[in-house]
């Protein structure tokens, strides 16, 4: 079995989706992640064994390759594609508390704007390290971000905006999320925001890129 | 008589001018400075400029007998095009009351750019040019972009002051017109702008921040008729600013003017209108219905972002091959412009040094210390390729799309109409190498130059031509890219070369 889950953090790593998937092109016709965590899950091996040992081994490669810049935003995608495919499988045993995840990731792109390709990367790679992660989407308001909070203790935020235009309301979400609850902890990224805009608005942790919002999340699980 | 180019403080003046002057006396009759102490003699060489072709020259003794393009000393170069293409519209000229009023009416068409305005001065008796002239845009000193732009207007007192720069560069060049025809601000009776939705709102000092926040939505898009007085331009008292409609936020006047200046012949049926720069707008023509949209390239093509990216100026590498590198000017190399960087990854890419995938192992040098003008190495980094990737893929996913929903196939395009600067000077086999453009349009592409600058002024030379925007207004219909099903997948996928 041991193999195997090789195998479905390889398919990750490379973004094999399933068996018809034509990429990548070096992989034609073999079993993709969808195939492989059902054949690990009929075997016996436990939801997160599978999660543990073969989708976070997978994209955790993915992630620090994507930082040194030997990966695209492409290969990324179809990495989380793939992780996404074999996570459809394990999802009843996480809802039924057969399995666990590592924690509680609430994200979203920021009142007034709607750009949200880099926050659905993050998003996926989040989830393929073994968080649950609570999507609020585009064009959200400090009130959505803090009830979800409040609903998922120990949760943790994470804030995105792309227009310049939008980081002022990213202080300001930060601010009310504070002001309610200052334990809560609230991470930010996109391309106009720094570590300097961070400390200005008092956020926890500014991230250049997905695999560093998981080492985030990671220090405070741990 | 033979025409000058002249190529001043970020400024180009056209002229015509009598031979047996020197270039000395035309270039001063344009109200320009070179110094000349020993007062014409041609002993002290302080009146050199640079001739193209020639080199530098002494003014004085210079006597041209053909059309010549100058470059005065230390100042770089403004690229602004002005030129019109087998494609324009042709209209005869068509005046308002106030025109035919006037003795000896002058009409002025603006485009606002962003980054540069130009300034097309033009007899409403003949509606022909008399002069064109191009200017930065004095704002950039509160931001570089659109969104920086809006975002400097927090105060009704910034807003007011983007609008007093853009009035106070009008005035400077119309004061600059009439002193130098004899004329005064009286015989100027019409004046049409043709700019992006931002310019427009800031023009006529209406807040802009909705533009850059969801949902996106305008304040105005449609055309608008201004008193001169009211906006405190110089003209005649009785005469109209006409700002030009749009269609959206993102899609702007410009865009509009272009469109409507633009007339295809009978081969072509189906086209693609687009014009890339730091936002790619672009539009899909049928005989029925034209689709339309915006993409954020980014800033990569103007050399933002690009570790040594740089505007056209002098020096600048703007095309790059086996053959070496080119600059403009022949200066020695100082970094890479738009055109250049799509020659440089096409290249690299034809070489197989980048691969399909853009991986770049290590930074590639392009000119080595000795022979750039800095004396440090140009190179492009691995990062840049990224860039590339980004913007390149936002601007083919909004053309593949639009074909889409549009309902033609790709090959079943007549052409490619390329308005603006970038699109002049790229070459057009670079880009459909690298996937900027998609293959099958190749041979297809025809460049159009400044076709906003030639709809503000056909607006200007004609009452008609807002018939010819409000058809282009009518027929056009918005795709919102985002909200498409098969964006994001698309355009990761388009980053590969």
């Amino acid at each position: 079995m041991n193999e195997l889950l090789e195998k479905l953090a390889y398919c990750v790593e490379f973004g094999k989706i399933n068996k018809v998937s034509p990429f990548p092109p070096n992989m034609k016709d073999q079993d993709g992640a969808d195939e492989i965590a059902k054949q690990l899950l009929d075997g016996g091996v436990p939801a997160t064994d599978i999660l543990m040992k073969g989708l976070m081994p997978g994209m955790e490669k993915v992630g620090v390759k994507f930082r040194e810049n030997k990966v695209f935003v492409p290969q990324v995608l179809m990495s989380a594609k793939s992780m996404s495919a074999a996570l459809d499988h394990l999802r009843p045993y996480f809802q039924s508390g057969e399995a666990e995840r590592k924690g509680i990731f609430i994200i979203g792109t920021v009142e007034g704007d709607l750009h949200d390709i880099g926050k659905n990367l993050v998003a996926m790679m989040v989830e393929g390290n073994g968080y649950e992660v609570i999507d609020l989407g585009t064009d959200v308001k400090a009130e959505q971000f803090i009830e979800t909070a409040e609903k998922n203790p120990g949760s943790v935020i994470g804030l995105s905006a792309l227009l310049t235009t939008t980081m002022g309301n990213m202080e300001k979400i930060v601010a009310t999320i504070k002001e309610k609850n200052a334990d809560l902890k609230v991470c930010i990224g996109g391309a106009p925001v720094n570590q300097d805009f961070c400390e200005k608005i008092g956020a926890d942790s500014y991230n250049p890129d997905p695999q560093g919002v998981v080492e985030f999340l990671n220090a405070l699980a741990s | 008589m033979p025409s000058l180019k002249l190529h001043s403080k970020q400024q180009i003046i056209h002229c015509e001018f009598e031979q047996g002057e020197s270039l000395l006396q035309i270039i001063q009759q344009q109200n320009v400075n070179i110094p000349a102490p020993c007062g014409g003699n041609g002993t002290c060489g302080k009146c050199k400029v640079k001739v193209k072709g020639l080199g530098l020259v002494n003014s004085c003794t210079h006597f041209p007998n053909d059309n010549i393009e100058v470059v005065l000393p230390n100042e770089r170069e403004a690229k602004i095009l002005t030129h019109q293409n087998d494609y324009t519209l042709q209209l005869p000229v068509q005046l308002d009351e106030l025109g035919q009023q006037s003795a000896y009416p002058i009409g002025l068409g603006i485009d606002i750019g962003t980054t540069s305005i130009v300034f097309y001065w033009i007899s409403l008796i003949t509606g022909s040019i008399i002069r064109s002239v191009g200017v930065g845009n004095p704002q950039v000193k509160y931001g570089a972009d659109v969104i920086s732009r809006i975002n400097y207007c927090n105060s009704k007192e910034n807003l007011l002051t983007l609008q007093k720069e853009l009035v106070d560069v009008i005035n400077t060049q119309i004061n600059t017109f009439v002193e130098m025809e004899g004329l005064t601000p009286d015989f100027l009776v019409k004046i049409s702008v043709s700019a992006n939705t931002t310019m427009l709102h800031l023009l006529a000092g209406i807040d802009p921040t909705s533009i850059a926040l969801v949902p996106f939505k305008a304040q105005f898009l449609e055309a608008k008729k201004i008193k001169s007085c009211e906006l405190g331009i110089v003209a005649n008292a009785e005469a109209e600013i006409h700002l030009m409609p749009s269609i959206s936020s993102y899609v702007g006047a410009d865009i509009v003017s272009g469109l409507a200046s633009l007339k295809a012949d009978e081969n072509i049926k189906n086209y693609l209108f687009i014009d890339i720069g730091t936002n790619g707008e672009m539009a899909v023509v049928t005989p029925e219905k034209i689709y339309c949209c915006a993409t954020a390239a980014g800033p990569a093509f103007e050399g933002a972002n690009i570790k040594y990216g740089m505007g056209a100026f002098d020096g600048a590498i703007s095309a790059f091959g086996v053959d070496g590198v080119r600059t403009i000017s022949d200066e020695k190399p100082r970094g890479i412009c738009g055109s250049g960087l799509l020659d440089i990854v096409a290249f690299l890419l034809e070489k197989n040094i980048v691969g399909m995938e853009g991986e770049l192992p290590e930074d590639y040098t392009l000119v080595s210390k000795e022979e750039s003008a800095n004396g440090e190495a140009i190179v492009l980094t691995p990062q840049d390729i990224r860039e590339v990737q980004l913007a390149k893929s936002a601007i083919v996913t909004g053309v593949k799309i639009l074909v889409q929903e549009a309902g033609v196939k790709m090959d079943e395009l007549d052409a490619v109409f390329l308005a603006g600067g970038f699109g002049n000077y790229m070459n057009p086999e670079s880009a459909i190498k690298i996937g900027l453009l998609p293959a099958e349009v190749s041979g297809k592409i025809i460049t159009v130059g400044n076709t906003s600058g030639t709809g503000a002024m056909l607006n200007t030379i004609s009452t008609k031509f807002e018939e010819y925007t409000h058809q282009i207004i009518q027929k056009s219909s918005l795709i919102a890219l985002a909200e498409h099903p098969e964006f994001e997948m698309e355009f990761a996928m388009n980053m590969y070369f």
